[in-house]
């Protein structure tokens, strides 16, 4: 890779948002909950960066106040240099042309009453892109490199009249009309049958190759992540606990979750891990979490140190390598033992 | 292209089955016995509104069949020299010219009410004008009331409810509360103050009633409408690829209510032209001729109390108003289904 490609094209710094809980009676403070906690980060130019984490861990919010679906309690996210959340008016306006966002379920992200022409149109309506026939020609151009074809039979058709995964090109289609530099595609793949799955996975992969797009893919699934991304970040409760290259992460997790995730994932021939995750943990503790280290309660290698320290912050292990944990040295020590 | 154009309208034709909403919703009236009924009605109406000039024009003498200045008496037969059963030749003191000219200065008292007869199929009002005249007059006056009304009501309502969805905060507040105090508001006495203060005529009523109407429960329910429709993600995802607040309400939110707002529309209909009737029963409303006008004169006539006998002064004219009503309730009631179904759909 060339410097140029190592740019960032999204920052975010100390990056926070919580949601206020409704206050119940007898209740002396008000609670939060910590979504997304001091995060750190950025994406590089030309790169796809899986976040990966369990459900409720903050990984679509912190993907949608990259694309300013949502405000930041504090901190701030930088899209090619600019602080997003203080963007008005016509930069804003640019801003939305460039950075585009992909759902999660492609049954509600398409407007049922809009014929798959309008839907991925209106992007371009927006923008005042072209002329009418242009913009049919483009939308025409699009559908069929999203594989809908003969474009002109989906054209005209409204959304309940396709599959699943014809949904989600469409809204694949809709999200790259314009030519974005930034998608963040928030799980397109997890309402899909697993028949379905690899061709949108393999669509995204060429897309991504042809519009030179900087992709931030949120998923909880491993294997996903490990086939289409060159990075990896790994999130738990609202923090980023280990970042890396995404063999390296794969082939040699550091944190004590990496490797539990990783353990979860099912294998052929391989009995089921015995450190499962609870789900109950996950959501209970994002509400007003102690200041200790948030994996503390699940974490199999935690001392006495761990409990009065506070939450460790993301230091850099060689090159790409960053994680959170104050063990890893040890983590490490065993990893080269063994 | 000229090929691009061809595949095109072939690809249209192709998928002719694929649902577009108004298809859809003409489906399921063709189905529905209630509608058509409904429609069958308002197509009557329709009719009688279309024809009344037209008749008054050829068949119909104006002196005898204009639903308010025309009457039926010895005199304006003898005037216009035809005789018959009911009205045989006059005795001779007619023709003395001291007679006609009294009557020429209208000094002589106007018709008589009179029961079916070949040239009044319905009778006459107490003051000898035709009744299926004024029936088929009025309808004209109902048509535009009533649709005046709808219109005007549902456009306040569905930009309003829509607005106050979309934008919340203190729009939301302010339209609520209006709302609720509209909803307490008691119509029909503020009304006949009103009439007393200005010339209520059939385009003031509407615009009055309409205003009432729309910014009151209508609003509230297009507004849970359109928060349902605001929670999906489309509506999101069309801010996020740049759309304007203004677009988002205009592209997204009001199309999906607008099935619901003409459902209202309907409702309203029924709603105004009971309003008018209850008016112009009262005699408050500066109109030429109605149905409850028509009721109107027939208790002011004195023929309330022998209203069995009498019964062609205000059986077809309440006819007339119950079953408009209930033709636009009907397709209104028909429509429901189609448009709660869609509703849960998405």
């Amino acid at each position: 890779m060339n410097s140029t490609a190592q740019l960032p094209v999204v920052r975010t710094d100390n990056l926070t948002l919580y949601f206020p809980l409704p206050k119940r009676r007898g209740q002396r403070e008000a609670q939060f909950v910590h979504a997304v906690d001091g995060v750190t980060m950025s994406v590089r130019a030309g790169e796809r960066l899986g976040l990966v984490g369990e459900s409720g861990c903050g990984k679509t919010t912190l993907g949608r106040l990259l694309v300013r679906a949502c405000a930041p309690t504090s901190g701030s996210v930088l899209f090619q240099g600019q602080d997003v959340s203080k963007l008005r008016g016509q930069t804003l306006r640019q801003f939305r042309k460039q950075v585009q966002l992909i759902y999660q379920d492609p049954y509600d992200a398409l407007d049922p009453r809009r014929t798959v022409q309008a839907c991925v149109a209106e992007p371009l309506e927006i923008h005042k892109e072209g002329t009418k026939q242009e913009r049919d020609e483009r939308v025409r151009h699009i559908l069929s490199q999203v594989g809908l074809v003969p474009a002109e039979t989906f054209m005209q058709r409204y959304p309940r009249e396709l599959s699943g995964g014809q949904r989600q090109r469409v809204a694949i289609a809709r999200a790259l009309v314009l030519n974005p530099t930034f998608v963040v595609a928030d799980e397109p793949t997890s309402m899909l049958d697993s028949s379905v799955r690899a061709g949108v996975l393999r669509l995204l992969a060429d897309l991504r190759t042809q519009y030179s797009l900087t992709l931030l893919y949120i998923t909880h699934d491993l294997a996903v992540a490990r086939l289409v991304c060159d990075r990896i970040a790994v999130m738990y409760l609202g923090r980023i606990v280990e970042v890396g290259a995404a063999n390296q992460i794969l082939q040699q997790p550091l944190h004590p979750y990496t490797r539990m995730l990783l353990e979860a994932v099912p294998k052929l021939g391989r009995q089921l891990p015995v450190s499962r995750l609870r789900q109950a943990d996950a959501i209970r503790q994002a509400i007003n979490p102690q200041p200790h280290c948030r994996f503390l309660s699940r974490c199999p290698i935690a001392d006495q140190e761990c409990h009065h320290a506070q939450h460790p912050p993301l230091t850099a292990y060689g090159g790409d390598r960053a994680v959170a944990c104050y063990k890893v040295a040890a983590t490490i020590d065993v990893q080269s033992q063994a | 292209m000229n090929r691009g154009r061809i595949t095109r309208k072939s690809t249209k034709k192709l998928h002719r089955t694929s649902a577009s909403p108004m298809r859809e919703v003409w489906q399921h009236i063709r189905a529905s016995k209630t509608a058509l009924f409904g429609i069958g009605i308002i197509l009557l109406f329709g009719f009688c509104a279309l024809i009344h000039p037209l008749l008054m024009h050829t068949v119909w003498h104006p002196r005898l069949y204009d639903p308010v200045t025309g009457y039926d008496s010895f005199s304006s037969w003898y005037a216009l020299g035809i005789y018959d059963a009911v009205h045989p030749a006059p005795p001779s003191w007619y023709w003395t010219p001291q007679f006609l000219s009294s009557w020429r200065t209208g000094q002589i008292s106007l018709g008589e009410c009179l029961a079916h007869i070949a040239r009044h199929p319905l009778g006459t009002d107490p003051i000898g004008r035709d009744i299926l005249s004024q029936l088929m007059y009025s309808t004209r006056a109902e048509f535009i009331l009533g649709l005046l009304t709808a219109i005007i009501t549902v456009s306040i309502g569905t930009i309003v409810g829509t607005a106050a969805a979309y934008y919340a905060g203190w729009v939301d507040t302010f339209f609520m509360r209006l709302a609720d105090l509209l909803m307490l508001f008691p119509g029909i006495p503020f009304l006949i103050v009103l009439s007393a203060m200005m010339d209520l005529n059939l385009v003031n009523l509407a615009i009055v009633l309409g205003i009432l109407s729309g910014f009151g429960s209508i609003t509230i329910i297009i507004k849970a409408q359109a928060l349902a429709v605001k929670s999906h993600a489309y509506v999101e995802a069309a801010r996020l690829a740049g759309g304007s607040r203004l677009w988002v309400v205009r592209k997204h939110l009001i199309p999906h209510v607008l099935p619901l707002s003409f459902l209202y529309m309907l409702f309203t209909v029924t709603a105004a032209i009971g309003t008018e009737a209850t008016l112009s029963f009262f005699g408050l409303l500066n109109v030429g001729c109605s149905w409850g006008l028509m009721i109107h004169t027939m208790s002011a006539s004195g023929y309330l109390a022998s209203s069995i006998r009498y019964w062609w002064l205000w059986l077809p004219a309440g006819l007339a108003i119950t079953l408009f009503c209930a033709a636009f309730y009907l397709i209104g009631r028909s429509l429901e289904q189609v448009v709660h179904s869609q509703r849960q759909e998405g």
